[in-house]
């Protein structure tokens, strides 16, 4: 089965975080974020690492400031 | 290399006070230091009540990093989090970390955290294993950081496991635990 694009960057080592929340009935939701894509990728991952390995569910989301605090941001950055 | 005599140049000062400056202005300096040899032995040896040792760069760009902070800069910084609910007594892995292709791990600090119950903590054991095997211990009653001063290395396909465990309440808690260091290109 082909990588979904958050296994691809878990196994690429493109992130600077990561977090696992480790469930009860084995599975573990993996959140990675940092590195060069500028995202946030958390998956629901069975059996992790495993050779069965199955991505339950994925999300990604682009890392940054909310529009509003963006907004903002750019606004100050042009200068007085 | 043809048979050179040995050369040797003394450069000895004998004084109470002695200042050397060494002022160069010039639009173009170059100071190569170049040492070439099987056996280099360089010994500063400062003996004195005061020493001040000052690097003054005026360059548009100068930078100078330990390691760490040089991995950091380059966006090699790795933070591995975790947490598991673990029953007491029983070991639960927090972290499993698997080395990326073509990286080398180098980890320089773990953490956990203990589990709260009303308010009390209890003791906490860990351990971490690197591609199978034990490396590291842990052992504290509230939790701890602990910068690691020889980080621990793991290459490309191994786990880096981190297992945590307390006892003291008979309970079922959330345990928290920390690997961080860099990653090196194979």
């Amino acid at each position: 089965m082909p990588l979904t694009p958050g296994q691809r960057r878990l196994y690429s080592g493109d992130y600077n975080y990561s977090n696992q929340e480790w469930q009860l009935d084995g599975s573990v939701i993996v959140t990675i974020s940092g590195g060069k894509s500028g995202r946030t990728d958390r998956m629901h991952i069975r059996n992790l690492w495993g050779e069965h390995e199955e991505v339950l569910d994925e999300k990604r989301v682009e890392d940054g400031p909310p529009p509003w605090l963006k907004d903002r941001l750019e606004e100050a950055g042009r200068g007085p | 290399m043809p048979d050179l005599p040995d050369w040797y140049q003394g450069f000895q000062l004998v004084g109470s006070d002695i200042t050397i400056n060494v002022n160069i202005e010039a639009s173009d300096v170059t100071l190569p230091i170049s040492i070439d040899a099987a056996t280099a032995t360089i010994d500063v040896n400062l003996e004195s009540q005061d020493v001040n040792i000052d690097f003054n760069f005026a360059d548009q760009a100068v930078a100078v990093f330990d390691a760490a902070k040089w991995f950091a800069h380059e966006a090699d910084q790795v933070f591995n989090n975790g947490s598991a609910t673990i029953t007491e007594a029983s070991w639960g892995a927090v972290i499993d970390y698997t080395v990326p292709t073509g990286k080398v791990f180098y980890a320089v600090g773990v953490a956990n955290t203990g589990p709260s119950f009303d308010g009390e903590i209890y003791s906490c054991q860990g351990y971490i294993t690197i591609g199978g095997t034990t490396v590291h211990y842990l052992g504290n009653k509230a939790g701890a950081g602990l910068p690691l001063d020889t980080p621990l290395r793991a290459t490309a396909g191994q786990h880096v496991i981190l297992y945590l465990r307390y006892w003291g309440v008979s309970a079922t808690g959330t345990m928290y635990g920390s690997i961080w260091g860099y990653t090196e290109d194979v």
